[in-house]
């Protein structure tokens, strides 16, 4: 059977191949599907323009967001998200370098399931990715 | 610029003086001038009194000729008349002198002169009216006695009226002499004004020059101050996102080509690894001091010191187990201040304490609490003596450090140690320096280099010394 992929917001592209080394050295067996901003994360979840095959782009597991994103940011992508009767559910994790106290309320507000802060050292994502893998697919039962 | 107040300060109180003088002597002058038109009054009816004294022993003198004449008894009626208004003449005489006794005087001669002449002239009509002829020596006297009357009356005008002019005379040179005095004065005061005015409006145009600068120099700084705020945006994302890389690019291939790579290769990615990490933490330091400078959008709210305290002993946790310490927390009082704020303050205190523990000692650390009254502060010199203060001492028994230190190691930047033998920016004193002078407080430093350091903080407490 396959896997239900994982959606990964990130502008960088750097970042998006250091998070792919994470998953891939971690591991972890799920397809991941990038977006570049905040458009493309809607599109996909509402199987629009590029993403319009449902079938070969099927919901995610969980969202991975980052906050400082070209044309869309992740804030206004939390907010889009949840207003979608069908998004209500989807895990959002945002990944992101702030710490700043208005972001995490923000996030949170808007309806996050978590905020993580995006690691320095490869070492520190390999330990974020793990984490994330054990508690939102090993512990937590995610909606069906 | 004192200088120039002082000025303006004297020759404004000199104008005001002046022009008081001036009142005063204006309402003086018309006081004077109702007395002067008083007296004058009082002379002007004591000639006219006079002159009718005159015409009514004029009246007298005629009837009496007239009786020796026609020696008809009813022609003497003008003299009986005579004798009643020169009595009440003379009365209205005596008002009119008031007070004036030597006035009075000669008022009662001429009075005197009138009974003699009275009883002379009615000596006649006896004569007339028993003899039918006249004694000629009392007749004579009679006579005489009008002249006489006549004389006095006429001197007595006459020097009424010499006294009149007199006085004119005098009033007008007074009042010339006032005139000119008070112009004299007037222009005094108006020059005063004018150079008080003068300097004024020179103060005035300086301020305003002045204001003006002032002015261009906040709009200025505000907008430094905000580019400012977009170089600390920039820096603490566009500069940390790059360095993050490295750091993770660095670090994945020490991972990753673990196999591949000399022991060399594997220092360097390290050295390379540290280098940024070092330049990570420097930003993320003079972020954090950058944000107490521009300190204006951060809450202030009633915060516990021992909840922010035991909530910075939880983030150092790992490194309280790692260096075994020992910490005692005395309970901390309730104050107004930015959380964010008083975290970092206790942050950088435990953590240095903490960093420069004795290598084959313990770390001991003790946070104590008392209220102390300002006068009783003697090491802060611009402490308020009448006002109560928290103080919180850090006391560990670290390494130390000279006392002559002390107050250098508040400066950004300053550090008293190799980077080799103690990692640090130099930023966290000057953090906490920056937090405690943001909340209106104190802090300072002792030490004794191998025996420990005492941080001590001074915050103001709401209320005053009693």
């Amino acid at each position: 059977m396959k896997k239900v992929p994982i959606l990964i917001a990130e502008d960088d592209e750097d970042d998006r191949f250091l998070i792919q080394a994470a998953f891939e050295d971690c591991g972890i067996a799920h397809p991941l599907v990038f977006a570049r901003d905040g458009i493309e994360v809607m599109q996909y979840l509402l199987n629009q323009g590029a993403f319009a095959n449902k079938e070969a782009y099927p919901r995610p597991a969980l969202v991975l967001l980052d906050l400082n994103m070209p044309k869309k940011d992740g804030r206004e992508t939390i907010k889009e998200i949840r207003n979608q009767e069908a998004l209500k559910t989807l895990p959002i994790i945002v990944l992101s370098t702030s710490n700043a106290p208005q972001d995490l309320k923000i996030c949170y507000e808007s309806g996050a399931n978590c905020f993580i802060n995006k690691p320095s050292s490869f070492e520190g994502l390999l330990d974020t990715v793990k984490g994330i893998y054990d508690f939102w697919f090993r512990l937590a039962l995610l909606p069906r | 610029m004192y200088n120039s107040l002082r000025n303006v300060v004297i020759s404004f109180s000199a104008s005001i003086l002046l022009v008081a003088g001036l009142s005063f002597s204006a309402y003086q002058e018309a006081n004077n001038a109702t007395d002067y038109a008083e007296s004058e009054e009082t002379k002007r009816k004591i000639v006219e009194q006079t002159r009718s004294l005159t015409q009514v022993l004029d009246e007298m003198d005629n009837a009496l000729l007239m009786f020796f004449v026609t020696k008809q008894k009813n022609t003497l009626i003008n003299f009986d008349a005579g004798t009643q208004k020169r009595i009440s003449i003379a009365q209205e005489l005596h008002k009119s002198a008031k007070d004036d006794s030597a006035l009075n005087e000669k008022i009662k001669a001429i009075e005197r002169d009138f009974d003699r002449k009275e009883m002379l002239a009615r000596g006649n009509i006896s004569d007339i009216q028993s003899k039918h002829q006249l004694d000629s020596l009392v007749f004579h006297q009679s006579v005489e006695q009008s002249r006489i009357l006549y004389k006095t009356l006429y001197l007595f005008k006459k020097k009424q009226e010499q006294l009149l002019g007199e006085d004119a005379k005098r009033k007008g040179e007074h009042e010339k002499n006032i005139r000119s005095k008070m112009l004299m004065w007037a222009i005094v005061t108006v020059l005063l004004l004018a150079i008080s005015f003068g300097l004024v409006f020179v103060e005035l145009r300086k301020r305003i020059t002045f204001q003006n600068e002032l002015e261009k120099t906040i709009e200025e700084l505000k907008r430094s101050n905000s580019e400012l705020e977009q170089f600390a945006y920039v820096a603490s994302h566009d500069i940390q996102e790059p360095l993050r890389k490295i750091r993770a690019f660095s670090d994945m291939l020490l991972l990753r080509q673990r196999q591949n790579l000399t022991d060399d290769g594997k220092a360097t990615l390290q050295k390379i690894a540290l280098s940024a990490e070092r330049l990570q933490n420097l930003i993320r330091d003079l972020l954090a001091f950058s944000r107490l400078v521009n300190a204006n959008n951060q809450v202030v709210e009633n915060l516990s010191l021992t909840e922010v305290v035991q909530e910075v002993l939880k983030d150092l946790s790992m490194l309280v187990l790692e260096k075994k310490a020992v910490v005692n927390l005395d309970t901390l009082p309730q104050i107004n201040g930015v959380k964010y704020q008083f975290h970092q303050l206790f942050l950088n205190l435990i953590s240095n304490a903490l960093k420069f523990h004795q290598k084959n000692e313990v770390p001991h650390i003790s946070i104590k609490y008392t209220v102390k009254p300002g006068n009783l502060i003697a090491s802060i010199p611009d402490i308020k003596t009448n006002q109560l203060y928290h103080e919180i001492a850090i006391i560990d028994n670290g390494i130390g450090f000279e006392q002559e230190y002390a107050e250098k190691i508040f400066m950004i930047f300053q550090r008293l140690h190799a980077r080799t033998e103690f990692e640090g920016t130099g930023i966290g004193l000057a953090i906490c320096k920056r937090v405690v002078t943001n909340h209106q407080g104190h802090i300072k430093a002792e030490s004794v280099p191998n025996h420990g350091t005492t941080f001590t903080i001074y915050l103001p407490t709401n209320r005053k010394e009693e």
